[in-house]
Protein backbone atom coordinates (compact mmCIF):
# COMPACT_ATOMS: atom_id res chain seq x y z
CA UNK A 1 0.00 0.00 0.00
CA UNK A 2 1.57 3.45 -0.80
CA UNK A 3 1.94 6.22 1.78
CA UNK A 4 0.22 9.60 1.45
CA UNK A 5 3.67 11.21 0.78
CA UNK A 6 3.91 9.04 -2.20
CA UNK A 7 0.16 9.55 -3.18
CA UNK A 8 0.86 13.28 -2.90
CA UNK A 9 4.20 13.13 -4.82
CA UNK A 10 2.27 10.91 -7.56
CA UNK A 11 -0.80 13.34 -7.72
CA UNK A 12 1.80 16.34 -8.37
CA UNK A 13 4.20 14.66 -11.16
CA UNK A 14 1.07 12.07 -12.94
CA UNK A 15 -2.38 13.61 -11.48
CA UNK A 16 -4.61 10.90 -13.69
CA UNK A 17 -1.75 8.18 -11.92
CA UNK A 18 -2.01 10.01 -8.46
CA UNK A 19 -5.77 10.03 -8.11
CA UNK A 20 -6.17 6.28 -8.86
CA UNK A 21 -3.57 5.73 -6.45
CA UNK A 22 -5.77 7.83 -3.65
CA UNK A 23 -9.02 5.84 -4.73
CA UNK A 24 -7.36 2.75 -4.24
CA UNK A 25 -6.18 3.75 -0.78
CA UNK A 26 -9.58 5.92 0.18
CA UNK A 27 -12.36 4.64 -1.63
CA UNK A 28 -13.81 2.12 0.63
CA UNK A 29 -12.43 3.40 4.14
CA UNK A 30 -14.42 6.80 3.13
CA UNK A 31 -17.36 4.55 1.44
CA UNK A 32 -17.87 2.59 5.21
CA UNK A 33 -17.67 5.99 7.04
CA UNK A 34 -20.01 7.89 4.83
CA UNK A 35 -22.14 4.15 5.14
CA UNK A 36 -22.26 4.26 8.59
CA UNK A 37 -23.40 7.66 9.17
CA UNK A 38 -26.01 7.89 6.11
CA UNK A 39 -27.05 4.22 6.41
CA UNK A 40 -28.66 3.28 2.44
CA UNK A 41 -26.37 2.39 -0.15
CA UNK A 42 -27.45 4.77 -2.70
CA UNK A 43 -26.99 7.67 -0.25
CA UNK A 44 -23.76 6.29 0.84
CA UNK A 45 -22.64 6.33 -2.95
CA UNK A 46 -23.40 9.78 -4.21
CA UNK A 47 -21.66 10.81 -1.16
CA UNK A 48 -18.63 9.12 -2.27
CA UNK A 49 -18.53 10.43 -5.24
CA UNK A 50 -19.31 13.86 -4.47
CA UNK A 51 -16.01 13.67 -1.72
CA UNK A 52 -13.81 12.15 -4.68
CA UNK A 53 -14.61 14.67 -7.06
CA UNK A 54 -14.34 17.55 -4.62
CA UNK A 55 -11.09 16.50 -3.72
CA UNK A 56 -10.09 16.13 -7.05
CA UNK A 57 -11.25 19.68 -7.41
CA UNK A 58 -9.59 21.42 -4.34
CA UNK A 59 -6.23 19.34 -4.25
CA UNK A 60 -4.65 22.35 -5.85
CA UNK A 61 -5.59 24.19 -1.62
CA UNK A 62 -4.77 20.94 0.43
CA UNK A 63 -1.92 21.50 3.02
CA UNK A 64 0.58 19.50 3.01
CA UNK A 65 1.25 19.91 6.62
CA UNK A 66 -2.06 18.33 7.44
CA UNK A 67 -2.91 14.66 6.94
CA UNK A 68 -4.58 13.42 4.02
CA UNK A 69 -6.49 10.61 5.41
CA UNK A 70 -8.25 13.82 7.78
CA UNK A 71 -8.62 16.48 4.97
CA UNK A 72 -10.21 13.10 2.75
CA UNK A 73 -11.98 12.25 5.77
CA UNK A 74 -13.27 15.98 6.52
CA UNK A 75 -14.75 16.12 3.29
CA UNK A 76 -16.69 12.85 3.19
CA UNK A 77 -17.91 14.14 7.02
CA UNK A 78 -19.11 17.20 5.53
CA UNK A 79 -20.64 15.78 2.58
CA UNK A 80 -22.77 13.07 5.23
CA UNK A 81 -23.83 15.44 7.29
CA UNK A 82 -24.98 17.53 4.24
CA UNK A 83 -27.05 14.90 3.31
CA UNK A 84 -28.49 13.79 6.90
CA UNK A 85 -29.47 17.67 6.52
CA UNK A 86 -30.36 17.52 3.38
CA UNK A 87 -33.32 14.48 4.40
CA UNK A 88 -35.08 16.81 7.10
CA UNK A 89 -34.71 19.76 5.14
CA UNK A 90 -31.73 21.73 6.36
CA UNK A 91 -28.99 22.77 4.53
CA UNK A 92 -26.53 20.96 7.39
CA UNK A 93 -27.06 18.34 9.96
CA UNK A 94 -26.22 19.38 14.05
CA UNK A 95 -23.64 17.75 15.40
CA UNK A 96 -25.60 17.10 18.51
CA UNK A 97 -28.48 15.42 16.79
CA UNK A 98 -28.72 11.70 16.64
CA UNK A 99 -29.69 10.27 12.85
CA UNK A 100 -31.36 7.51 14.77
CA UNK A 101 -31.41 6.32 11.07
CA UNK A 102 -33.80 2.72 11.59
CA UNK A 103 -35.59 3.36 9.19
CA UNK A 104 -32.84 3.22 6.42
CA UNK A 105 -31.08 -0.14 8.43
CA UNK A 106 -34.52 -1.65 7.95
CA UNK A 107 -35.18 -0.47 4.53
CA UNK A 108 -32.27 -0.95 2.83
CA UNK A 109 -31.44 -4.19 0.65
CA UNK A 110 -27.90 -3.99 0.87
CA UNK A 111 -27.88 -5.04 4.59
CA UNK A 112 -27.25 -8.69 5.87
CA UNK A 113 -29.77 -9.14 8.96
CA UNK A 114 -28.23 -12.29 9.82
CA UNK A 115 -25.33 -10.65 11.69
CA UNK A 116 -27.51 -9.76 14.60
CA UNK A 117 -24.55 -8.76 16.43
CA UNK A 118 -23.37 -6.47 13.95
CA UNK A 119 -26.86 -5.02 13.24
CA UNK A 120 -27.46 -4.37 17.06
CA UNK A 121 -23.86 -2.95 17.15
CA UNK A 122 -25.12 -0.32 14.16
CA UNK A 123 -27.87 0.62 15.83
CA UNK A 124 -26.25 1.17 18.94
CA UNK A 125 -23.78 3.73 17.00
CA UNK A 126 -27.23 5.19 14.93
CA UNK A 127 -28.60 6.32 18.51
CA UNK A 128 -25.30 8.53 19.28
CA UNK A 129 -25.32 12.12 18.47
CA UNK A 130 -23.50 12.73 15.48
CA UNK A 131 -20.21 14.04 16.75
CA UNK A 132 -19.56 11.05 19.34
CA UNK A 133 -20.61 8.82 16.44
CA UNK A 134 -17.68 10.08 14.49
CA UNK A 135 -15.48 10.39 16.89
CA UNK A 136 -16.42 6.43 17.38
CA UNK A 137 -16.50 5.40 14.04
CA UNK A 138 -12.92 7.13 12.79
CA UNK A 139 -11.16 5.43 16.18
CA UNK A 140 -13.09 2.33 16.40
CA UNK A 141 -13.29 1.30 12.30
CA UNK A 142 -10.21 3.29 10.93
CA UNK A 143 -7.89 2.91 13.48
CA UNK A 144 -6.93 7.31 13.16
CA UNK A 145 -5.75 9.28 16.28
CA UNK A 146 -7.57 11.59 18.50
CA UNK A 147 -5.54 14.33 16.64
CA UNK A 148 -6.38 13.37 13.44
CA UNK A 149 -10.41 12.92 14.36
CA UNK A 150 -10.16 16.80 15.37
CA UNK A 151 -8.99 17.64 12.65
CA UNK A 152 -12.05 16.39 10.89
CA UNK A 153 -14.44 17.63 13.14
CA UNK A 154 -12.68 20.90 13.90
CA UNK A 155 -12.37 20.10 17.44
CA UNK A 156 -9.37 19.62 19.94
CA UNK A 157 -7.82 15.84 20.75
CA UNK A 158 -9.55 16.08 24.39
CA UNK A 159 -12.71 17.01 23.00
CA UNK A 160 -13.00 13.62 20.22
CA UNK A 161 -11.27 11.72 23.24
CA UNK A 162 -14.48 12.62 25.25
CA UNK A 163 -16.49 11.87 22.88
CA UNK A 164 -15.41 8.71 21.90
CA UNK A 165 -15.37 7.52 25.58
CA UNK A 166 -18.44 8.63 25.60
CA UNK A 167 -19.81 6.70 22.35
CA UNK A 168 -18.37 3.85 23.94
CA UNK A 169 -20.22 3.48 27.30
CA UNK A 170 -23.17 4.62 25.64
CA UNK A 171 -22.59 1.51 23.10
CA UNK A 172 -22.14 -1.01 25.97
CA UNK A 173 -25.09 0.16 27.85
CA UNK A 174 -27.23 -0.10 24.37
CA UNK A 175 -25.64 -3.41 23.83
CA UNK A 176 -26.50 -4.77 27.61
CA UNK A 177 -30.14 -3.08 27.87
CA UNK A 178 -31.29 -4.33 24.19
CA UNK A 179 -30.81 -7.87 23.81
CA UNK B 1 -16.64 -2.16 29.79
CA UNK B 2 -13.77 -1.70 27.23
CA UNK B 3 -13.52 -5.61 26.95
CA UNK B 4 -16.96 -5.72 26.48
CA UNK B 5 -16.91 -4.00 22.99
CA UNK B 6 -13.40 -6.19 21.95
CA UNK B 7 -15.28 -9.33 22.52
CA UNK B 8 -17.13 -7.78 19.14
CA UNK B 9 -15.92 -8.17 15.88
CA UNK B 10 -15.38 -5.25 14.07
CA UNK B 11 -17.63 -6.40 10.99
CA UNK B 12 -20.90 -4.47 10.02
CA UNK B 13 -24.26 -5.58 8.56
CA UNK B 14 -24.02 -3.27 5.29
CA UNK B 15 -22.61 -4.87 2.32
CA UNK B 16 -22.59 -3.44 -1.45
CA UNK B 17 -23.50 -5.00 -4.96
CA UNK B 18 -21.20 -7.41 -6.65
CA UNK B 19 -18.09 -5.51 -8.32
CA UNK B 20 -19.48 -1.87 -6.46
CA UNK B 21 -16.05 -0.92 -5.84
CA UNK B 22 -14.28 -1.42 -9.08
CA UNK B 23 -17.34 0.37 -11.08
CA UNK B 24 -17.04 3.21 -9.27
CA UNK B 25 -12.97 3.50 -9.57
CA UNK B 26 -13.72 3.71 -13.35
CA UNK B 27 -16.65 5.99 -12.86
CA UNK B 28 -14.80 8.71 -11.01
CA UNK B 29 -11.49 8.27 -12.87
CA UNK B 30 -13.72 9.02 -16.08
CA UNK B 31 -15.25 11.71 -14.09
CA UNK B 32 -12.65 13.53 -13.35
CA UNK B 33 -10.68 12.56 -16.35
CA UNK B 34 -13.75 14.77 -18.19
CA UNK B 35 -13.55 17.51 -15.38
CA UNK B 36 -9.82 18.38 -15.59
CA UNK B 37 -10.80 18.69 -19.93
CA UNK B 38 -13.84 20.90 -18.98
CA UNK B 39 -12.97 23.40 -17.42
CA UNK B 40 -9.90 24.55 -19.50
CA UNK B 41 -12.53 25.14 -21.98
CA UNK B 42 -15.05 26.76 -19.80
CA UNK B 43 -12.54 29.14 -18.16
CA UNK B 44 -11.75 30.47 -21.61
CA UNK B 45 -15.23 31.29 -22.47
CA UNK B 46 -15.89 32.09 -19.21
CA UNK B 47 -12.95 34.74 -18.81
CA UNK B 48 -13.61 35.86 -22.48
CA UNK B 49 -16.91 36.74 -20.93
CA UNK B 50 -15.51 38.36 -17.72
CA UNK B 51 -13.87 40.88 -20.19
CA UNK B 52 -16.32 41.39 -21.73
CA UNK B 53 -18.92 42.13 -18.97
CA UNK B 54 -16.34 44.26 -17.37
CA UNK B 55 -15.48 46.52 -20.60
CA UNK B 56 -19.05 46.80 -20.65
CA UNK B 57 -19.39 47.99 -17.41
CA UNK B 58 -16.38 50.03 -17.61
CA UNK B 59 -17.91 51.56 -20.84
CA UNK B 60 -21.06 52.67 -18.56
CA UNK B 61 -19.10 54.00 -15.61
CA UNK B 62 -16.35 56.08 -18.34
CA UNK B 63 -20.12 57.32 -20.04
CA UNK B 64 -21.98 58.04 -16.97
CA UNK B 65 -19.03 59.33 -14.28
CA UNK B 66 -17.74 57.83 -11.04
CA UNK B 67 -20.25 55.71 -8.95
CA UNK B 68 -21.42 57.95 -6.29
CA UNK B 69 -22.35 55.58 -3.94
CA UNK B 70 -21.98 51.15 -3.61
CA UNK B 71 -25.77 50.64 -4.88
CA UNK B 72 -25.24 52.26 -8.01
CA UNK B 73 -21.71 50.19 -8.48
CA UNK B 74 -23.29 47.18 -7.92
CA UNK B 75 -25.99 47.89 -10.26
CA UNK B 76 -23.20 48.16 -12.65
CA UNK B 77 -21.39 44.68 -11.49
CA UNK B 78 -25.26 43.36 -11.74
CA UNK B 79 -25.20 44.73 -15.40
CA UNK B 80 -21.71 42.94 -16.20
CA UNK B 81 -23.04 39.67 -14.38
CA UNK B 82 -26.04 39.93 -17.03
CA UNK B 83 -24.08 39.94 -19.80
CA UNK B 84 -22.72 36.59 -18.88
CA UNK B 85 -24.18 33.66 -20.76
CA UNK B 86 -26.42 31.36 -18.70
CA UNK B 87 -23.68 28.82 -18.49
CA UNK B 88 -20.75 31.16 -17.34
CA UNK B 89 -23.58 32.57 -14.81
CA UNK B 90 -23.90 28.89 -13.69
CA UNK B 91 -20.16 28.02 -13.08
CA UNK B 92 -19.18 31.69 -11.47
CA UNK B 93 -22.06 30.84 -9.08
CA UNK B 94 -20.76 27.32 -8.48
CA UNK B 95 -17.17 28.54 -8.38
CA UNK B 96 -18.42 30.62 -5.35
CA UNK B 97 -20.55 27.87 -4.15
CA UNK B 98 -17.38 26.06 -4.11
CA UNK B 99 -15.11 28.64 -2.18
CA UNK B 100 -18.02 28.85 0.30
CA UNK B 101 -18.38 25.49 1.11
CA UNK B 102 -14.41 24.47 1.27
CA UNK B 103 -14.15 27.78 4.00
CA UNK B 104 -16.85 25.97 6.06
CA UNK B 105 -15.15 23.05 6.12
Amino acid sequence: MDKDSDIIKAIQTKPEQGFRLLLQRYQQPVYWHVRRMVVAHADAEDATQETFLRVFRSFAQYDENLSLASWIFRIATNEALRLLGKRKGEPQFSLDEASDDLFNLKADAYVDYSDAEAVKLQKAILSLPAKQQIAFNLRYYDDLSYDEIALVTGSTAANVKANYHLAQEKIVNYLKTND
Amino acid sequence: MKNDLENIEKTMPYTVPDGFFETMEERLMQEMTATKKKPRQRNVALWTGIAIAASLALLLVLRQGLPHSDGVLFEQMEVAFNQLSEGDQQLMLEYYDEMDYLDND
